[in-house]
């Protein structure tokens, strides 16, 4: 009874967050705060659903298993979001007019007018 | 039998409808990639709801290589779109 429960719950706030995430992937006003959506909300989602799973069917296996999915989806989803929005960047997708502060334009902006780091001898 | 995994796979659906529609509008190929990682999250999310539907866990498997191979297409691609690819 407390476990169909719980797992209702797990499931409801699962499923919710994953559409809250379709949805702003599709309503938000630009790129970088549609990168926001999947990368916060559809990990938290997908977060609550392997929870409700492993409550559903608690045996060893699909714990260690859900567990293990877990890992990877919070390893993954930043570093995949944070390499995105690097790419934008440097690709010149144009933030939006009400930035205030842009904290990675000097560094950019010095990689790019680095000299090249070491010069091949074999081009000589 | 519980009807809550059918209901979620509906609302999922839609979700995944919506990032349909960012794939096929969105301005920059960035916005479609960040749309496609958030459609892979879904279909894993719709995996999960079967998995509970059909009251089994034989599909964790797969959702574990769907993740990894949904991370592996994200950063190649967006290395691809940054032209950093080293050849």
């Amino acid at each position: 009874m407390w476990t169909e429960l719980l797992v209702d719950l797990a499931l409801g706030i699962g499923v919710f967050f994953m559409f809250i995430a379709s949805l702003g992937v599709l309503r938000l006003p630009n790129f970088y705060a549609r990168l926001h959506a999947p990368t916060k909300a559809a990990t938290l989602g997908l977060l609550s659903l392997l929870t409700a799973l492993a409550i559903d069917v608690p045996e060893t296996t699909t714990i260690t298993k859900a567990v293990l999915a877990m890992l990877f989806i919070g390893a993954t989803a930043p570093l995949g979001a944070h390499l995105l929005g690097r790419a934008a960047y440097r690709s010149f997708v144009r933030l939006p007019a009400a930035t205030l502060i842009d904290e990675y334009e000097p560094v950019a902006v010095k990689r790019e007018r680095a000299p090249p780091a070491a010069i091949d001898p074999r081009d000589e | 039998m519980n009807p809550a995994p059918l209901l979620g796979l509906a609302v999922v659906g839609v979700g995944m409808v919506l990032c349909g529609v960012r794939i096929v509008r969105g301005p920059t190929a960035f916005d479609r990639l960040a749309a496609f990682d958030c459609l892979v999250l879904d279909a894993i999310g719709g995996v999960l709801l079967m998995s509970m539907r059909l009251e089994t866990a034989e599909y964790l498997d797969a959702v574990l290589i769907v993740t990894l191979l949904g991370f592996l297409g994200t950063v190649s691609l967006a290395t691809y779109l940054e032209g950093t690819l080293v050849d």
